[in-house]
């Protein structure tokens, strides 16, 4: 290596000969300090977002449990489809009739199909249209009136004799073989 | 349950004690190197030691791999020059290059003599930049506090070989844009 070339390399070194300032090690542990900071804020930021997420998703399912309570005894009235051409099942809407004081209004509730078997859909077409016509047969007991008040008696306990299957597969009672 | 905590956060703690103890140490000993190796990309102080406390703070994210002194100063000077040519592509500078202002001889009081020097001085630094990079940075690394070949091949990571000729040739290219 010449001597003149080393001192080449001598004239380029004093041109870089710069000395770091005295805050600059101190600028370095800012930089370190704010970014561990700057860290530890997302971490915080997240564990918040978490707690947050959680709280809605409790608040979310409360809700929908409330909404949907079909546990609860509301009143209810039915409304059958009695067109002729329905075919095998029909559908049956379920609504509250009156607001009850703890459930929400009868708008609100979410209807419920129900399906019913052909033979119970014409037994139940049978009597609305029996009911409407007049032709219905109501238990007398059922229509028993207290003279004094003019209020309907209450009716008496309704008695199921058992059922027992014969050598026939007919099936009978005490009094005798039902009807097929 | 304190205590237990306590025994099993102890060796934590001082393991994390014992590695700012050896960042500082770092800090100490490759400090000015960072911000030269800055400098002579740059050619702003201000902006040579913006580069060399990032370059520290990216090596301090990842110093449990960068423990061994060789291996830190390395990293280091790798990451800053490449900082400080992102620095200067994105147009970042701060302000105007400080051509001659960081000479360390002491100036004579002679207003002619300090022209000439500071003349010399651009002349150089422009033959410095028209070099291209790979001879550049080995030529900068062997000026700043007189790393040999063998410092150069181990702060770049490249064959003892490879710098050699890099030196010959950037010493070459300087001479002849310098005559």
């Amino acid at each position: 290596m010449s001597d003149e070339r080393d001192d080449l390399l001598k004239e380029i070194g004093d041109l870089l000969g710069v000395e770091p300032s005295p805050s600059f090690a101190a600028g370095v542990r800012a930089r370190i300090a704010s970014e561990s900071g700057h860290r530890r804020g997302w971490l915080t930021w997240f564990a918040w977002a978490g707690a947050a997420a959680a709280v809605a998703a409790g608040i979310a399912i409360f809700s929908i449990s409330r909404r949907v309570d079909f546990s609860a005894p509301v009143p209810v009235t039915t409304a059958v489809a009695t067109k002729a051409e329905t075919p095998a099942v029909a559908a049956v809407e379920t609504r509250a009739a009156a607001p009850a004081t703890r459930l929400r209004p009868a708008r609100q509730l979410p209807s419920v199909a129900a399906v019913f078997p052909t033979d119970e859909r014409r037994a139940l077409d049978a009597l609305l249209r029996g009911l409407k016509a007049g032709r219905a047969f109501v238990p007398p007991a059922a229509s028993q009136v207290d003279p004094v008040t003019g209020e309907l008696l209450p009716l008496p306990p309704v008695e199921i004799p058992p059922l027992f299957p014969d050598e026939d597969g007919a099936i009978r009672n005490r009094t005798g073989r039902l009807p097929r | 349950m304190n205590e237990f905590v306590g025994r099993l956060a102890g060796p934590l703690v001082s393991v994390g004690e014992e590695l700012t103890t050896e960042f500082e140490a770092r800090l100490a000993d490759s400090g000015t190197l960072a911000v030269r190796v800055a400098y002579g990309v740059v050619r702003n102080r201000a902006d040579a030691e913006d580069i060399a406390q990032e370059a520290f703070v990216r090596a301090f994210r990842r110093f449990a791999d960068l423990r061994d002194r060789e291996k830190f100063r390395g990293w280091l000077v790798r990451m800053t020059w490449r900082l400080a040519l992102d620095f200067r592509r994105g147009g970042k500078r701060r302000s105007a290059h400080e051509d001659g202002a960081a000479r360390a001889w002491p100036s004579i009081g002679d207003a002619e003599a300090d022209m000439v020097a500071t003349e010399r001085s651009k002349r150089l630094w422009a033959a410095i930049d028209q070099l291209p990079g790979r001879l550049r940075v080995v030529i900068v690394l062997a000026a700043i506090e007189g790393h040999g070949v063998k410092e150069v091949a181990a702060l770049l990571d490249v064959p003892e070989g490879t710098v050699k000729s890099r030196l010959f040739d950037a010493r070459k290219e300087l001479q002849e844009r310098l005559r």
